[in-house]
Parts: structure tokens; C-alpha cells; sequence
């Protein structure tokens, strides 16, 4: 403000003046912050939202690790022998839900197959041993069941590990794209808790499960054809061999209805090199994820081999279809990630006899006369018997 | 920025499970809340509601699903 001889006149200043002034002093201080104040605070303030709402995930992830963990405890419980008291087997179970595994070196990836399939199976069956310990009045389909039901509480609990290590480390460095990285992703892993939590009740109950629609596909097959023998014919893995219009027909599906996935890839090795079997044909049948917006229980045909998982049975089976010069097809059943692991819905359920209906026109199709075909039922087998 | 901010209590999972039985006198199909020790193709003695058979085989364990709407 600039002042003149003889404005005194203007030290008490109209409405207009003070209005205008206002507005001046306003915005000088919008100007100040915007460019001081906004790009020291700004992102710290933003950092502390954004903190904030993590946090606030936080303990909601914690609240469904403790309560999947106590169900899993208190499963255990009904099948613990009288002498083992509660410390002894909540400790025991917390040891299992740290159990982890480590991937073979992969430098030299020659073999890493068969090496990660040595470390898995040494895996699982101390993870099952330990259950079947703890749970020593189940039975076996029982003690799979309850296995299942402990990886779920492990999966949770290394969620909420994950989860809290991001942001515990963004607040400790106030990096504000630390937090965010984790944040950006917490709808994911929230619905993917979640799923889980609900899938801890499919196991508790031993109900089929989504992902198990593959299996069932295989059985009901199974059912319809003329049964010839049936067997173990590798680890939780069953065999049917069944004719169907003039073919021979070998099904392979993991043993119910306890929860487990069994061998595929095992046991169709053994049926072509040990069983000396030609197949004209080999088809998987396995639940796939379906993407937003789809329905639920549509089904796709396709070619290669559908089994999820790490890679090893479909690895092997892959090598041996290359080797005996085998076509692979593979039946998709849709489903998102909730509806796989949780109990199965109807229209899963539906799905079912489409996908009979799909195998027998592809049988009939593929497989000449008097031919021979290898059906997989891909999937965990909870609450599906034989 | 996302979903309210109460912890979440302990809630109850939602699901209706029904064991769908297959009579193996009449070959009628029928549903029935699901109990314990149900499992797909496990033989089971219960009354037929439409022959008064006892046979009878579950053939599928689901929860009921709500109406959604059709794929967008």
C-alpha cells in the first residue's frame, strides 16, 4: 500500500478498500503456501492418510488371522488324544503356521522341476505328520481336511506379516510411495482374506469346495460309464478305468473326501510308462478364475493342460503328451477366487453334467473305436468321495 | 478413501448349505439342510418323501445362491 501526502482521509478506509485488501492478503497466502508450505507438509500429511487407512485394514486382517487360527485350534481340539493340554497345542500350531518352503536355486534351472517336487513332498508330509500328531483320533481323510484348514490359517497369517512389514516400514521412513504401494493393493488382499476366512469354514465342515468341480466332473463320468477296475494308483490318487462306447478310459482324480489334490501328474506318468498305456487323448478338467463381469459355472474348452498349483504335474504331463506325441485338451470350469475356495454354489454345482455332456462328445469325437483316452479331474477333492 | 472405519467383529458366515439326496429305489431327487458327515456319493439310509424308500445316494452339497444380476 503505498501512502500519500494527504491521505489521511484513507486510514479509515471504505467497504471496497477492505474487501479488496482481504482478498489481496488471501491471496498472498495462498501463493505462500503453494509454493513453501504445500511441498514440505503436504506429502507428510498425505503420508499420515494414507497410513492411516492401512492401519485401519491392519487390524482387520488381524482380527480374521486370530479367528481362523482359533477355529483351527479348536477343530484340532475334537480330535486331540486327552493327555495333550491347550498351551501345548497352540504352541505346536503356531509353529506350523510359520512352516515354510524354500524354492530350489534357480541359476541352473536344469532339474528344477524334479528338485522342487522333492522339497514339496518332504513338506507336506511333515506338515501333515505334525497334524496327524496333534489330531491323533482322526481319521485320514479327517487329518487332510484339518491340513487344509492350517494352510489356510498359515496363508492368513503370513498376509497379515506382509501387509504389516509395508507399512511398519513406511512409517518409519515416512515414505510416502512405500505406503502407497501396499495401499493401492489392499482391496486385493482384503477380499483375498476374506475368501479365505470363509474357506476356513468349508474345511471345518468338510463341504466341497469350488475348486473342486473338476473332480466331481471326473466322478460323475465315472458313474455314467461301465467300471472295468479302479485303484490307488499313486499318493491320494485314484484310478477308474471305465469303458465308454467301445473306448477304454482311464480317470484319475485325488482320493476323497478328505482335502487333498493328490498327483495327476504322477499317476498319468505311471499310466503311460509304467502301464504301458498309448492314450489317443488326454484331457484335464480343472477350475479356472474367471474375470470381472463373467458368470460363474460358464465353461470354455481349450488345449493344454489345466492344473494349477506349482507346476510339477503339469509339467510332467506336458513332457510325456511331447514325448508320445499326445493332443491335450483341457475343460474350464469359471469361477472367481472366493467361489473357488469357499462351498460350492449351484451353478458350479449345474456345471457338472455340461461338462459330462462336453467330455463324451470329445471322446466321441477324438478317440476312434476301440481307442484309448486319460481324463484327469483336476481340483481339491473335500466333500467328494469315491 | 475406501470402507468405513469400525473394526469388524467376528461375523457370521453367511452360507445355507443344502445336501442334495438322489432316492435309489424311485430315482427322485430331493434337498435337505446339510448335516455333519455329508459328502458327495456317500450312501445314506433316510425316508423318501415320494416312495418311502431308505437308499439313498448325495449326489450334491452347495449353498444357496442370491439372485444376481446377468453378466455385464
Amino acid at each position: 500500500m503505498i501512502f500519500k501526502r494527504g491521505a489521511v482521509a484513507t486510514l479509515t478506509p471504505t467497504t471496497g478498500d477492505s474487501l479488496s485488501f482481504l482478498l489481496q492478503v488471501v491471496w498472498f497466502l495462498f501463493l505462500l503456501s503453494f509454493f513453501f508450505i504445500y511441498p514440505y507438509f503436504g506429502q507428510r500429511t498425505q503420508l499420515a492418510f494414507v497410513l492411516r487407512y492401512i492401519e485401519k485394514r491392519l487390524a482387520i486382517l488381524k482380527q480374521i488371522k486370530d479367528e481362523v487360527r482359533e477355529q483351527a485350534i479348536n477343530s484340532i481340539k475334537m480330535y486331540v488324544d486327552g493327555n495333550k493340554d491347550s498351551p501345548a497345542i497352540e504352541k505346536e500350531l503356531d509353529g506350523l503356521l510359520e512352516f515354510f518352503y524354500i524354492s530350489p536355486e534357480s541359476m541352473d534351472p536344469n532339474g528344477i522341476v524334479y528338485k522342487l517336487e522333492h522339497i514339496l513332498e518332504i513338506g507336506d508330509a511333515r506338515f501333515e505328520e505334525s497334524v496327524a500328531r496333534l489330531a491323533s483320533k482322526a481319521d485320514i481323510h479327517r487329518v487332510k481336511s484339518l491340513s487344509n484348514l492350517v494352510e489356510v490359517a498359515r496363508a492368513l497369517n503370513l498376509i497379515y506379516r506382509i501387509v504389516r512389514h509395508y507399512y511398519l516400514q513406511g512409517k518409519r521412513t515416512s515414505n510416502y510411495f512405500l505406503a502407497l504401494q501396499i495401499q493401492i493393493q489392499l482391496p486385493m488382499i482384503m477380499e483375498l482374506a476374506e475368501s479365505y476366512r470363509q474357506a476356513s469354514y468349508a474345511f471345518i465342515k468338510g463341504l466341497p469346495i469350488g475348486d473342486g468341480i473338476g473332480v466331481l466332473s471326473a466322478a460323475k463320468f465315472v458313474r455314467e460309464s461301465k467300471k472295468i477296475s479302479e485303484t490307488e494308483i499313486a499318493k491320494d490318487t485314484w484310478l477308474d478305468v471305465v469303458e465308454f462306447e467301445g473306448r477304454k478310459v482311464y480317470v484319475v482324480r485325488p482320493i476323497g473326501p478328505g482335502g487333498t489334490v493328490g498327483r495327476p501328474g504322477e499317476a498319468v506318468k505311471k499310466l503311460v510308462y509304467d502301464m504301458d498305456t498309448k492314450p489317443d487323448l488326454i484331457i484335464t478338467i480343472d477350475a479356472a478364475l474367471k474375470l470381472e463381469g463373467e458368470e460363474t459355472g460358464k465353461i470354455a474348452e481349450g488345449v493344454g493342460v489345466a492344473i494349477g498349483g506349482p507346476g510339477i504335474d503339469k509339467f510332467k504331463i506336458e513332457t510325456l503328451a511331447k514325448e508320445k506325441n499326445v493332443p491335450l485338451y483341457a475343460i474350464v470350469i469359471y469361477q472367481s477366487i472366493l467361489e473357488a475356495i469357499t462351498p460350492m454354489r449351484e451353478s458350479i454345482v449345474k456345471s457338472a453334467d455340461t461338462v459330462v455332456n462336453r467330455l463324451k462328445e470329445l471322446i466321441r469325437d477324438k478317440v476312434p473305436t476301440n481307442g484309448t483316452a486319460i481324463i484327469a479331474g483336476i481340483g481339491n477333492t473335500i466333500g467328494v468321495g469315491l | 478413501m475406501g470402507q468405513g472405519g469400525a473394526l469388524t467383529k467376528a461375523r457370521a458366515i453367511p452360507f445355507n448349505v443344502l445336501t442334495q439326496l438322489k432316492c435309489l429305489n424311485c430315482g427322485s431327487i430331493h434337498t435337505r439342510p446339510h448335516k455333519e458327515g455329508d459328502y458327495i456319493f456317500s450312501n445314506i439310509e433316510e425316508k423318501c418323501p415320494n416312495c418311502g424308500g431308505i437308499a439313498h445316494m448325495i449326489t450334491a452339497i452347495y449353498i444357496e445362491e442370491q439372485k444376481k444380476q446377468g453378466p455385464r
